[in-house]
């Protein structure tokens, strides 16, 4: 009976012990996807929080888009099938649904941004004129008000090489005019050029600039 | 900083451990616990607003004074007729252990029966609160949101300092007075900080940040301390005691200052030296002790 009772014990140990581990297996592959979309957004940065613009219009230092590129299949949160209980007793004690991100890598990248302007800016800057170096970005998640300063073009573009994305395949950053716009109205055209040489290209809705 | 305080506090206890032997050989009390309660206050004299930030304005309570509430926990140990060590350790309000001192005293030449003096050496750290110190930048940029960061600014300052101090010392049958005085170096611990700001209307985002300079200076140490026994049993004593230190300088926060404006680029890089003025520091505490 005492034996019994100790192999008992050390039974109910090892399943304990099983219980313990109980993240599940993340071993995810990773989803291949191209950027076929280009979206652009009116950004509002005339306050201390950069937010979605719902008007065309614009403070004249405060000109700002954001920029969103993914595949037009979007890619969403994807979940491991659950693990089926086929041993005796249990295998382990883990969460059925695994929270696992799923890694997502786009075939080709940024290699080039391109801004040019359809209108004139001020006296220096005219219409049909490139204006990329006028630009700088922030990254979509690094949109804190205390993030600091912005990155220049060529930094958003080197990121996105080699770069894992995770849940959702979406590559988004804000640009920002650095000089003031004299003119009563504006509009860019971007394009964005790829690794495998494809091109994005669209043109901002027409900004009136709020005097 | 935690860890610095309590190894510094288990470096005593070890070290007056060594002494215990010969202590107990000694046939008197050498031990000494003694808790108590009193008021810290710092002076530092109000600098006119000037184009460079300078910390020390924004000493709690932004008018160059502090004060604060301290209880602070002492033991000393005094394994024979030479030598005593102590060590102390202060929380505020907040009973967050912040504040360490370590102290030994060694007696030199006996005047009379009753009078001797000495040295003692001591280290000591404590902290101080540094507030809205970015208030300097909402007041002065004026055509920036001064700061992005609107959570309440405050930074806890601490001062570093090792001292010197030759001490006279009465010892009576139930009363013990001490007067010191004399000269040690002092250095705030540096820190940094970081000012985001924004142009309103505008892209335009500039950060400034500030990396102050561990730069010690020449202060002067005083204390006084005043002990009375009012209890002696066959195993402990009981007194009060009562202590005033004053620690002097002139001091300063020097500091880089980097400031970016759109990137990360073309960095301005800046050492400031604010004006060096005079700084006060005033403990005066009081409380009991049990010898043992």
């Amino acid at each position: 009976m005492h034996l019994i009772k100790k192999m008992l014990f050390i039974a109910l140990l090892f399943n304990v012990i099983q219980i313990i581990p109980a993240c599940g297996d993340c071993d995810v592959l990773p989803t291949y996807f191209d950027f076929t979309t280009l979206e652009i957004q009116n950004l509002d940065n005339s306050g201390e929080w950069v937010m979605p613009a719902t008007a065309d219009s614009m403070h004249p230092a405060a000109i700002a888009f954001e920029l969103t590129i993914f595949d037009s299949l979007r890619y969403y949160r994807h979940f491991t099938k659950t693990e089926v209980i086929y041993t005796v007793g249990y295998k382990s004690s883990f969460a059925l649904s695994d929270d696992c991100s799923q890694p997502l890598i786009a075939n080709h990248y940024l290699t080039a941004i391109q801004i040019t302007t359809l209108y004139d800016v001020n006296d220096d800057i005219h219409a049909g004129d490139d204006v990329t170096d006028f630009f700088v970005g922030q990254l979509r998640s690094n949109t804190s008000p205390v993030s600091g300063v912005y990155v220049w073009l060529d930094a958003i573009i080197a990121q996105t090489e080699n770069k894992i994305y995770y849940d959702s395949g979406v590559e988004a950053f804000g640009i920002y005019l650095k000089p003031e716009v004299e003119m009563p109205i504006a509009q860019f055209e971007i394009t964005l050029t790829f690794s495998d040489g494809s091109i994005l290209s669209d043109t901002t809705s027409l900004i009136h600039i709020i005097n | 900083m935690k860890n610095l305080i309590h190894t510094g506090y288990l470096i005593a206890l070890i070290f007056t451990g060594i002494f215990s032997a010969g202590a107990q050989s000694a046939g008197t009390r050498p031990f000494r616990l003694d808790m108590q309660f009193g008021g810290r206050m710092i002076h530092r004299e109000l600098q006119p607003l000037t184009e460079n930030l300078d910390f020390l304005n924004y000493l709690n309570g932004g008018n160059g004074n502090s004060a604060y509430g301290v209880l602070r926990l002492g033991f000393s140990f005094t394994p024979n007729d030479r030598w005593t060590f102590d060590a102390g350790l202060g929380v505020f309000s907040d009973l967050f252990s912040s504040q360490l001192n370590v102290q030994a005293t060694r007696n030199i030449k006996a005047i009379s029966s009753s009078w001797g003096w000495g040295m003692m050496a001591g280290f000591e750290i404590y902290p101080q609160y540094l507030d809205e110190y970015n208030q300097f930048h909402i007041q002065k940029d004026v055509d920036m949101i001064g700061d992005l960061d609107k959570n309440y600014r405050q930074h806890t300052l601490y001062d570093l300092g090792i001292s010197l101090r030759p001490f006279l010392r009465y010892t009576g049958e139930k009363l013990i007075f001490s007067f010191s005085t004399g000269a040690g170096l002092n250095v705030f611990k540096p820190f940094e900080v970081l000012i985001v700001q924004k142009k309103p209307l505008g892209n335009l985002r500039r950060e400034i940040s500030y990396e102050t300079d561990f730069k010690p200076v020449l202060t002067s140490h005083s204390g006084a301390e005043f002990s009375y026994t009012f209890y002696r049993g066959e195993a402990v004593s009981l007194g009060i005691l009562a202590k005033a230190e004053v620690l002097f300088g002139f001091r300063n926060l020097t500091y880089t200052r980097t400031i970016l404006t759109w990137t990360a680029d073309n960095a301005h890089c800046e050492t400031i030296y604010p004006d060096k003025t005079i700084y006060s520091k005033a403990d005066i505490t009081g409380g009991v002790f049990v010898k043992f």
